[in-house]
């Protein structure tokens, strides 16, 4: 995924003029929260450092965000997370390639809000799983690309093992909210 | 009297271990200005080292209190949200970005030498401290 962006991001800089007809799109500060709601407790936590790169001429899209980068209101409820669930030291990222489908390179050069697909694969705790969402796309007046996609995710789905004693106090589906506001490359 | 005694020391010990329980519980996550700094570098040596060898640099900075020295490339942010300053590294493709909390943001600007604290997160196209602090 870095080598990926890292790439793009030179040949934004390096490449010709001509060889950039590819509508490319980039962000390294897309916020990307999740929440859990139980009768015990809410926990949520947020990550404002996502990195996103967005090929909308070939419809490619990568996300990668730093697992100990969300934050939580507590330091208990983060060191759990980072420590016990997500073992972040072992599994640093999270990582989403896929695609985005029902929307083209032109329709980005008119605002507007289209509803699009997001199909491909997400590795998160060093498990991979195939994922289709909707997501939306608005391009504003000023050619501003924003996008947003609400899912869900399941602890079990990426082998995050939650000790019986706290149960209770995490939800079986947690909600993830992703919100990107992209440059153009 | 002896029975006294252990009811008194009981209870004692009982609203001692519910008082560091609920402390515990309602702790906040550590700010960089409360606390020293474990390991002081560069900001161009800091980014080196997690483009070099990843694993090995989180192995040595994540989770800790890293302490850069470096020029202001940006700033960006703020406004609600946490405020960025992106510290040059010699690499255009990345930063040393050190997050501030909104109501925590230093008044800096580009080309100004500083040195700030902050909790290293790790590596993604740029090495990101949290929670920062300016050291003045």
């Amino acid at each position: 995924m870095n080598k990926n962006i890292r790439s793009l991001a030179a040949a934004a800089l390096l490449a010709p003029a001509a060889l950039m007809a590819q509508e490319r799109y980039a962000c390294r500060t897309g916020n990307v929260s999740f929440f859990s709601a139980t009768p015990v407790e809410n926990i949520e936590a947020h990550n404002h450092k996502a990195t996103s790169v967005y090929d909308a001429t070939a419809g490619n899209v990568e996300f990668a965000v730093l697992i100990k980068a969300f934050e939580f209101e507590k330091a208990l409820m983060q060191e759990h997370f980072n420590e016990n669930y997500m073992e972040s030291n072992t599994y640093p990222k999270a990582i989403f390639k896929g695609k985005v489908t029902g929307i083209t390179a032109a329709d980005l050069k008119k605002p507007g809000t289209y509803p699009v697909m997001v199909e491909g694969e997400l590795t998160m705790h060093g498990v991979a799983k195939p994922r289709k969402e909707k997501a939306t796309l608005t391009v504003e007046p000023t050619g501003a690309v924003k996008a947003s996609c609400d899912f869900i995710v399941k602890p079990e789905d990426h082998k995050i093992t939650i000790p019986a004693v706290v149960r209770g106090q995490i939800a079986e589906e947690i909600q993830v909210k992703v919100r990107i506001d992209y440059q153009k490359m | 009297m002896n029975k006294r005694l252990i009811l008194i020391i009981g209870l004692v010990v009982v609203a001692a271990t519910a008082h560091y329980a609920y402390r515990e519980w309602n702790r906040e996550p550590e700010k960089a200005a409360e606390a020293s700094a474990e390991v002081s570098l560069t900001a161009t040596e800091l980014f080196q080292a997690f483009t070099t060898d990843e694993v090995a640099a989180g192995t040595r900075f994540n989770d800790k209190l890293v302490q850069v020295n470096g020029t202001v490339r940006e700033v960006n942010g703020g406004g609600g949200a946490p405020l960025n300053v992106l510290l040059e590294t010699g690499d255009p493709l990345g930063a040393v970005v050190c997050e501030f909390e909104a109501g925590a943001a230093p008044t800096v600007k580009k080309d100004d030498k500083v040195s700030v604290k902050g909790f290293c997160a790790g590596y993604n196209l740029d090495v990101l401290l949290q929670r920062c602090a300016i050291v003045e």
